[in-house]
């Protein structure tokens, strides 16, 4: 029981001195949390000190591990604002998905007819029967 | 800590809208307007396939829009896009330019890009976006083919 | 020979005949095509000339500037097949029938003063020549005229007989048959408006000019007499001009004309105007 006061006592001067190791200082806290008052008078204001930041630590843990969950909670809640607000923009934007044709401002999704659509404006480009660009094969 | 969970926030959210809002590469070029402000007017035709065969090539965009009576605006946007071609090739009749193709630069994957267009009378005519790997040879063909009697 | 393999000899050509760096042209001749490159410091520009009655047309030219490639073809060389206008087909009838009546103004429906019987007055008639002309780039709007002739018909109401710009009424010899009969020679310059491919619709207007001959006036009192004819007793406008309309779709058409200067004039100052509308048909 000496022994152990006194090892105790050394490991509290040297805490006071700020050269204790991060187990010398879990041993001090289990001590003063484990003993309850059956402590000397001189250390029992140590004993508050250590509760005090055994406490601390507790909350600092508890808040890291909370803080964590409340980032995650706002990414996910803007994530989740950015998407509702693109989806309408993407579906306003493309009108409708796959292939579409506008005439006269009227959207139609009717494949036989953008594909019909599609081919009357090739052949606008187009030559048709005359390859003009093929001339450029005839130079000989 | 803050400051660096402030900055991830915003980097997440910027690119979520970009993602959103830069839908495909004609955006960039004059003819992206020409489809946005005048694909839903009246007397216009716009046709929008994505990932199509045509002819027998794959095309990754194909835009058409054929007008009437707006020639002009449209020829006043075209030329800030003929300026950025690569290649162009033009049809001249009677000293007026009447239609051609413009090979405008490649996307980053080697995706090429084509503006065709065509000039009719009273101010009709029509434009053309085509994205895809095609060579010019293949324009030619999609396009100039002679018909098959 | 490819377009690639052409600019090759191009270059093999330049190489070849040392071009310096200075703007200074380079003319080659190939196959009676002239070819010309100019360079400078700013862009290549190779030009292809054909000669075309002694006359060297651009058809070709590629200029490089600026890392651009422009390369125009010219539409109306000798390279390109030159697409034709729309051809505008022509709208007169080669044959045409119908009902002529006589009135006693221009779109005037009014004819009892000269007796005739407009329901029974007929016409026939040929067009053996016709021209036709474009007006628009898009063939859509062109001029048709030719040659017409025809023959027509007036028929009078019973007991009546043209003579010397007088109608006659013989009431006791109610004739059985009575007509007046002219032929015209008219020359129809119609401004014309057509659509569709294969089979057109067409309407026009415009106005004709005709010369009016042989009239004569054939009546008979009984069924079994011979026709009397009499010809050349009145005055007659032989010059005549006319408003002309016609539609139709395809070979048939319908048409419509109606003088505008009086056929002839009777004593009581009564004009006669000739109409007709009738069916057409192109060969």
């Amino acid at each position: 029981m000496n022994k152990d006061r006194k090892y105790i006592e050394n490991l509290i001067e040297k805490y006071l001195d700020g050269d204790t190791s991060n187990n010398e200082e879990k041993l001090l806290r289990r001590y003063f949390t484990n003993s309850g008052n059956d402590i000397p008078d001189e250390w029992k204001a140590l004993r508050a000190l250590f509760g005090y930041e055994t406490v601390q630590r507790k909350n600092a843990l508890r808040n890291t591990r909370t803080g964590a969950i409340r980032i995650y909670i706002r990414y996910a809640a803007v994530a989740s604002a950015v998407i509702l607000i693109a989806i309408p923009i993407m579906m306003h934007r493309n009108g409708t998905s796959g292939n579409y044709a506008v005439i006269d401002g009227k959207v139609c999704t009717d494949s036989r007819i953008v594909t019909s659509e599609a081919e009357k404006a090739l052949m606008m480009v187009a030559i048709g029967e005359d390859e003009t660009f093929e001339a450029l094969g005839q130079i000989q | 800590m803050k400051k660096q969970t402030a900055k991830r926030l915003a980097a997440v959210i910027f690119s979520i809208f970009t993602a959103v809002i830069s839908v495909t590469a004609q955006d960039g070029l004059g003819i992206g307007r020409i489809f946005s402000k005048y694909g839903h007017m009246k007397g216009c035709k716009m046709v929008e396939m994505n990932n199509t065969n045509l002819h027998g090539h794959s095309l990754r965009v194909y835009k058409s829009l054929t007008y009437k009576h707006i020639g002009s605006n449209i020829e006043t946007i075209l030329k800030e896009d003929r300026r950025k071609a690569r290649k162009i090739r033009e049809v001249v009749d009677n000293g007026v330019i009447t239609s051609g193709y413009y090979m405008m630069p490649a996307l980053d994957d080697g995706t090429n890009r084509y503006i065709l267009f065509s000039k009719s009378a009273y101010g009709s005519g029509a434009v053309i976006y085509i994205e895809g790997r095609l060579s010019p040879d293949d324009i030619m063909q999609i396009c100039y083919a002679k018909k098959r009697k | 020979m490819k377009i690639k393999t052409f600019f090759s000899l191009i270059v093999m050509a330049l190489a070849a005949t040392n071009v310096a760096a200075e703007a200074n042209d380079t003319t080659l001749i190939v196959n009676n095509r002239k070819i010309v490159i100019a360079m400078d410091s700013a862009e290549t520009k190779v030009s292809v000339y054909d000669t075309l009655d002694n006359k060297l047309t651009k058809a070709y030219e590629s200029t490089f500037v600026d890392g651009q490639q422009v390369e125009r073809i010219y539409v109306g060389s000798p390279f390109i097949p030159k697409k034709g206008n729309r051809k505008f087909k022509a709208t007169l009838p080669t044959f045409f029938i119908g009902m002529n009546g006589l009135t006693e103004g221009f779109a005037n429906n009014s004819h009892s003063n000269l007796q005739t019987r407009n329901n029974s007055s007929w016409e026939v008639g040929i067009t053996p020549i016709v021209l036709t002309g474009t007006l628009t780039k898009d063939g859509r709007f062109g001029i048709t005229g030719g040659v017409q002739w025809s023959l027509a018909y007036n028929h009078m109401q019973n007991g009546y007989i043209m003579k010397a710009n007088n109608v006659e009424h013989f009431a006791e010899y109610p004739t059985k048959k009575n007509y007046m009969r002219y032929q015209s020679v008219r020359v129809p310059l119609i401004v014309d408006f057509q659509t569709g491919k294969k089979n057109i619709f067409y309407t026009g207007l415009g106005i004709s000019v005709e010369w009016r001959e042989n009239l004569s006036h054939k009546y008979k009192y009984n069924v079994d007499d011979g026709f009397m004819t009499v010809r050349n007793t009145q005055r007659v406008n032989h010059w005549g001009m006319n408003l002309e309309y016609h539609i139709g779709y395809d070979c048939l058409q319908l048409y419509a004309r109606a003088a505008l200067t009086p056929l002839y004039k009777l004593n009581d100052g009564t004009k006669a105007y000739p109409f007709a509308v009738g069916l057409g048909i192109t060969l």
